[in-house]
């Protein structure tokens, strides 16, 4: 039964870690896409009003590369269009990426070379208008904040390169400024979207991973533990050893399955005292039960850190020396974040007035003081201990 | 309910979508009981429950067709109801108790406590394990602090409080200085108010939304 129960644990591993590298792709990032096909039908509309209306009032001296470069961009937008339907995993590449850096950088140097001298900082509206902002968004998504910060930072030498080509005039310091405003512009707006991108594919990873948790539990929960559960009650006694056994594999397959959601992101105060019972008796017979009355109020850091770390020295206790078969843990924590929890097994119990409780003066009535709490242990030979804590 | 005696027969239906639990069920109880209907969906549940008048229910929570939770809804009045789960950690448990099912037992444990258990609960005794307990106390913490109004004494809360610290009734009684019957009465008061908060929780929100 515990290789069965291995087995499994390896196979749901598996399906998580495909649902983690399965592609850079995920759902999110094909909705951000589609936008981007949508703005880059506008800004293509906006640059044929700009050649247009340039033209016509003649500022534009190479109209031909003007019209060329209108349809580069009609390319551009068409393929993107088809790609995000068809196969938008090649929007993710770092060669399309490197594609569209090139167009927007292509775009802004033309812009100097196609238009009439004077028109680089003269005219607000050029051809690659925000075309860099739309590269920025595939680098950002193929390769993340830092290359898309660099290939923004490029966008100032690039318009460098269009006002040479315009043949403007002597630089003045505010021309410079702004060709340095325009790289640190591209380069934040790089960092941001290759930092967000970052951040939804983060955020959508996990919600796979525990969907694809979810579904194993759901499907285990429905065979395996049914089958554990029936093992169980029907071995329990005429063959102890294998109800043992399959007690063990069914509460190993529980703490993988269910132990996770509870102590996966969050550290919270139930999810970690959750793990430190479930880690202090993992490896003993106990019969565990842990009752925790908790309604989100996070106790003062250092009552928490003082309580788990009493609640588990009692239950280390009971673990080592009250050769109890079960044990329940109690933890409640008032409104006003204070906290009473309960350590309770049947185990042999002792004399609390002649002997030390097996360092329980120490471990647990020290870390309670500690805070202004209090212990109380309630115990008698042969039936049993209970201790009891009051965070104050 | 029932009078039981080392004679009476537990005429009892069985919900459960596992073919392997009812058979476990069924060869296991043994004496003193009779399953008079099998289900394995809760309309069929319902039906045979409507059918057979039962003395007692032991209904699965994951079924086909509405689960337990459906079971425990049509069927809460004819006869007790006890809730068969694999897992304490079922969100439906509660609410399934406080539509009136008279507790849970979890699946693996062992066949003598679970015929202890349903005997009891034949004879009209709460079946209340620390961890019910402990979601109940939790229950009334959160209906309090919704209607600015704690309907449990303090009293009650204790003995809440003792059984999901895993006191037998008897061993609270001692604590409480209160006999164990008078301990047992306390629990059947506490799952009363549930049930009744429940209600009008509903009402206020059938009245909230306009509902007749």
């Amino acid at each position: 039964m515990l290789l069965g129960s291995s087995a499994v644990g390896r196979g749901a591993t598996r399906i998580t870690r495909v649902t983690a590298t399965r592609s850079i792709l995920f759902p999110s990032a094909i909705t951000v896409f589609r936008v981007v096909a949508v703005v880059r039908w506008l800004l293509w509309l906006w640059m044929v009003g700009i050649v247009v209306v340039s033209a016509g009032d003649g500022s534009v001296r190479r109209p031909v590369a003007a019209w060329a470069a209108v349809v580069l961009v009609l390319g551009a937008a068409m393929f993107a269009s088809t790609a995000v339907r068809r196969a938008p995993s090649v929007l993710v590449t770092p060669s399309y990426a490197a594609s569209e850096v090139a167009l927007a950088l292509g775009l802004s140097v033309i812009d100097g070379w196609v238009f009439d001298p004077g028109h680089v900082f003269e005219t607000s509206q050029s051809l690659a208008t925000q075309y860099p902002l739309i590269a920025m968004v595939s680098v950002g998504f193929a390769c993340g904040p830092l290359v898309a910060a660099t290939a923004g930072a490029a966008v100032g030498p690039a318009e460098w390169l269009a006002v040479r080509l315009n043949d403007f005039g002597p630089l003045e310091a505010r021309h410079v400024v702004s060709l340095v405003a325009t790289s640190i512009y591209f380069a934040a707006a790089g960092a941001v979207l290759g930092w967000l991108a970052g951040l939804l594919r983060r955020v959508e990873t996990e919600a796979a991973d525990q969907r694809a948790r979810n579904e194993v539990a759901r499907a285990i929960h429905d065979t395996v533990l049914q089958v554990f559960a029936a093992v169980e009650r029907r071995t329990a006694a005429n063959d102890p050893d294998l109800a043992q056994s399959v007690r063990r594999a069914d509460r190993d397959l529980r703490n993988f399955l269910f132990g996770a959601r509870t102590t996966g992101a969050t550290d919270s105060f139930e999810s970690v005292l959750r793990q430190r019972v479930v880690q202090q008796t993992t490896d003993s017979d106990l019969a565990v039960t842990l009752n925790v009355v908790y309604d989100g109020t996070e106790p003062p850091r250092d009552r928490q850190t003082a309580v788990i770390g009493a609640i588990g020295e009692a239950v280390a206790n009971v673990v080592e020396h009250a050769g109890a078969t079960t044990l329940t843990v109690f933890v409640e924590v008032e409104p006003d974040g204070h906290v009473f929890a309960s350590v309770r097994d049947d185990g042999v119990g002792f004399e609390p007035a002649t002997v030390d409780g097996h360092g329980v003066r120490h471990s647990i009535v020290e870390r309670m003081a500690d805070i202004g709490g209090r212990t109380d242990v309630v115990s008698r030979p042969g039936a049993g201990t209970e201790i009891r804590l009051w965070s104050s | 309910m029932v009078v039981v005696t080392p004679d009476t027969t537990i005429r009892l239906v069985v919900a459960d979508d596992h073919e392997l639990m009812r058979s476990g069920l069924r060869t296991e109880l043994g004496h003193g009981f009779e399953i008079v209907g099998e289900a394995d969906d809760a309309e069929g549940a319902i039906d045979v429950i409507t059918a057979r008048q039962p003395d007692l229910v032991v209904t699965d929570l994951q079924m086909p067709r509405g689960g337990g939770l459906a079971v425990v809804r049509a069927c809460a009045t004819v006869c007790p109801i006890v809730i068969l789960t694999v897992s304490e950690a079922e969100s439906d448990l509660l609410e399934a108790v406080a539509a009136g099912a008279a507790g849970y037992l979890v699946k693996s444990t062992s066949v003598d406590e679970i015929r202890t258990a349903l005997l009891a609960a034949a004879a009209g005794e709460p079946v209340f394990s620390p961890s019910l307990a402990a979601l109940v106390l939790g229950e009334f913490r959160r209906l309090a602090r919704a209607n600015h109004d704690d309907p449990l004494t303090e009293r009650e809360r204790q003995v809440l409080q003792l059984v999901a610290r895993g006191h037998t009734y008897r061993e609270l009684g001692g604590e409480l200085g209160i006999s164990p019957k008078t301990a047992e009465n306390h629990v059947r008061n506490i799952l009363g108010k549930l049930h009744l908060s429940r209600r009008s929780d509903l009402v206020r929100y059938a009245v909230e939304h306009g509902l007749d």
